[in-house]
C-alpha cells in the first residue's frame, strides 16, 4: 500500500512537473507566433491598403531611442473590445487598434508587444512606465488628460443605447430613462456619459461589456451605453438586445479616440501622432478597421 | 511617506464609498457565515450517515462545488437561472435586494461544501470509545451525536471554522462581479474615479484586515472559553 502511494505520489509529482514545462513552452510558442501572426498580419493589411511606407527616422528622442534599445515596444490594451481589440481563434490579439499598434511598431523599428489588462489598470500602467503606449479606444475627456498625455484623434464613434427587444420604442427620450438604472462599464467615458447626460438616471457599473448585455437581456437594468461599433457587435451576439431609438446629441457625445502615453514622452507622442496622421489621411485605418469588424462578425456563434 | 498620505487623503474623501463597501461586505459575510454553516451540518450529517442515497448526494454536492470556482457559480445563479425563468425576487425597500439574495445564495452554496469537510472530519476525530461508551449507558444515537460528538467535535474544529469565516470575508470581494458594491466594487469605483490604484487597495487592504483580525480574534475568544469548560 505504502508503495503503491509512492509510485503514484511520484507519478503525480512528474505530471505536474511536465505540465509546468508544457504550459511555459507552450505560452513562448504561442507568444512567438502571435508576433509571427502579427506581422505577417500587418504585412498583408498594408499589400491590401496599398500603403507607402513612410520613413520616421527623423522622430528621435529619450524615450524612442530607450524603446529601439529595448526592442520592443509595449502596448497596453484590455483585449475584450471588439472590434477595436480582442483576440482570434488563435488567440493573436487582433482589432483595429491592434493594428494600429503594429504601425507604431514598425515605424520604431521594433517588435510589438502587447499586454491585455483590465482597463482600469492601464493608466496606472503607463504611469508606471510598465507599458509605452495605451490603445484601448480610449476617448479623450479631460480628467484623464490631468493624468496621462493623448495622442491625435484617430478615430470617432457614435454613442449607442442597447435595450431588450421589444423596448426599441420605450426607451426613446431622456425622460422615459429617468429613473431607470442605465449601465456602463467602470471607468469608461460611457458612464461618464451617463451620469452627465441622464442624471435622472441611475448609473450601473460593471467590469464587463458582456455581462452588462447579459444585464439587459434579463431586464435586470433598462439600458446600457456603448460605443457604435461595440454596441453592433454585442446586438449581433445577444438575440435578446437591440438598439433604442434613441441619439445622444452632438455637444453630449462627441468622442474621439486616441493613444495614451505618459506626460513627458513628448518625442514618443510626435511620431505616434505622425502615424497616426499618415493611417487615418490614406485610408488604410479605415480598411483595417472594416477588416476588423468583419473578422469579429465572423468569429461570431 | 507620500504613498500613505495618498492613503489618508483617498480614505477621507471617498469614506462614503468604503464605508458603503464595508456595510454590504459585513451583511454578504454574515449571512453567508449563518447559512453556509447551516448547510454545512445538514451536508456532513448526509454525508455520514448510514442512507447511502443522501450520503452519495452529500458526497457529489462537495465535490462539485469544491471543485469548481465561485466566481462561475455566481454567475450562473445571477445570469443563468433567469434563463430558465427562475428570477430572485426583487424585495421593496431594500436597492439590489435580487443582486444580494443571488450573491448570498452562491457564497453559502459554496462556504457549505468546506464547512461540511470541516464538521465531519471533527466528527471523525471524536474517538469511537466516546460513542460506544455513551451507548452503553443507554443514550439514543442522536442523544450520543447531540451531548457526546459534537460538543467535543465543535471545540476540535473551531480552529478550521474561523480559517473558513475569514475566508469567507475575503471571497466576498468576488461578488463584486455581479454588481453588489461590496468593498471591492467600491474600491475598484474609486480607482476608476481617481487613477490611484495601489493607494485604494492599500486603503481596502486594511479594512479587509480590520475585519478578518476581528472574526479571528473572537474565535480565539470562543476558543478559549471552550478550553475553560473540559478543565
Amino acid at each position: 500500500m505504502k508503495k503503491f502511494l509512492a509510485i503514484a505520489m511520484a507519478a503525480v509529482l512528474s505530471l505536474s512537473l511536465a505540465a509546468c514545462g508544457g504550459a511555459s513552452s507552450s505560452t513562448a510558442s504561442s507568444a512567438a507566433a502571435s508576433s509571427e501572426a502579427a506581422s505577417t498580419g500587418a504585412s498583408s493589411q498594408a499589400a491590401s491598403a496599398s500603403t507607402t511606407t513612410y520613413d520616421y527616422s527623423s522622430y528621435t528622442g529619450e524615450t524612442i531611442e530607450a524603446i529601439k534599445a529595448k526592442g520592443k515596444l509595449v502596448v497596453g490594451t484590455e483585449a475584450q473590445y471588439a472590434p477595436f481589440e480582442f483576440k482570434d481563434m488563435d488567440a493573436n490579439f487582433v482589432g483595429c487598434d491592434m493594428w494600429l499598434a503594429q504601425q507604431i511598431a514598425d515605424a520604431l523599428g521594433v517588435e510589438l508587444e502587447v499586454m491585455d489588462m483590465a482597463f482600469d489598470g492601464i493608466i496606472p500602467a503607463i504611469k508606471s512606465g510598465q507599458v509605452d503606449v495605451g490603445i484601448a479606444a480610449f476617448t479623450v475627456t479631460e480628467e484623464r488628460a490631468q493624468e496621462i498625455d493623448f495622442s491625435d484623434v484617430y478615430q470617432k464613434d457614435e454613442q449607442m443605447l442597447i435595450v431588450k427587444k421589444g423596448n426599441e420604442d420605450v426607451y426613446t427620450t431622456k425622460e422615459s430613462l429617468a429613473g431607470q438604472q442605465v449601465g456602463a462599464q467602470r471607468g469608461t467615458v460611457q458612464s461618464q456619459l451617463i451620469q452627465s447626460a441622464l442624471p435622472e438616471s441611475t448609473l450601473f457599473e460593471l467590469d464587463k461589456w458582456p455581462t452588462l448585455a447579459m444585464e439587459v437581456a434579463n431586464g435586470n437594468i433598462a439600458a446600457i451605453v456603448v460605443d457604435g461599433a461595440v454596441g453592433n457587435d454585442l446586438i449581433n451576439s445577444n438575440d435578446a438586445i437591440a438598439q433604442a431609438n434613441f441619439t445622444f446629441s452632438e455637444e453630449e457625445a462627441n468622442f474621439g479616440k486616441a493613444a495614451v502615453i505618459a506626460k513627458g514622452k513628448d518625442d514618443l507622442k510626435e511620431l505616434v501622432n505622425a502615424v497616426i496622421a499618415n493611417v487615418t489621411s490614406d485610408g488604410s485605418f479605415d480598411a483595417a478597421y472594416d477588416e476588423a469588424v468583419a473578422l469579429s462578425e465572423s468569429m461570431g456563434v | 511617506m507620500e504613498f500613505l498620505e495618498k492613503m489618508v487623503t483617498l480614505f477621507t474623501k471617498y469614506n462614503s464609498f468604503f464605508s458603503q463597501g464595508v456595510a454590504n461586505t459585513i451583511i454578504l459575510a454574515l449571512f453567508t457565515v449563518l447559512l453556509g454553516t447551516i448547510l454545512g451540518t445538514l451536508l456532513a450529517i448526509m454525508k455520514l450517515g448510514k442512507f447511502a442515497p443522501t450520503r452519495w448526494l452529500a458526497n457529489v454536492y462537495i465535490e462539485f462545488i469544491r471543485g469548481t470556482p465561485l466566481m462561475i457559480q455566481v454567475m450562473f445563479l445571477f445570469y443563468g437561472l433567469p434563463m430558465v425563468g427562475i428570477t430572485f425576487p426583487s424585495l421593496p425597500f431594500i436597492s439590489n435586494s435580487d443582486r444580494f439574495m443571488a450573491g448570498i445564495c452562491a457564497m453559502s452554496i459554496n462556504s457549505g461544501a468546506y464547512v461540511a469537510e470541516i464538521i465531519r472530519s471533527g466528527i471523525q476525530a471524536v474517538d469511537k470509545g466516546q460513542t460506544e461508551a455513551a451507548r452503553s449507558l443507554g443514550f439514543k444515537s442522536g442523544q450520543t451525536m447531540r451531548m457526546v460528538v459534537l460538543p467535543q467535535a465543535i471545540k476540535n474544529i473551531l480552529p478550521a471554522l474561523g480559517n473558513e469565516f475569514v475566508t469567507v470575508i475575503k471571497e466576498s470581494s468576488i461578488v463584486s462581479v455581479i454588481g453588489i458594491a461590496d468593498l471591492m466594487y467600491q474600491t475598484n469605483s474609486v480607482i476608476s474615479t481617481t487613477y490611484k490604484s495601489l493607494a485604494s487597495l492599500a486603503v481596502a487592504a486594511i479594512i479587509y484586515f480590520i475585519m478578518t483580525f476581528f472574526t479571528s480574534r473572537l474565535i480565539a475568544f470562543a476558543e478559549r472559553k471552550m478550553a475553560n469548560g473540559t478543565r
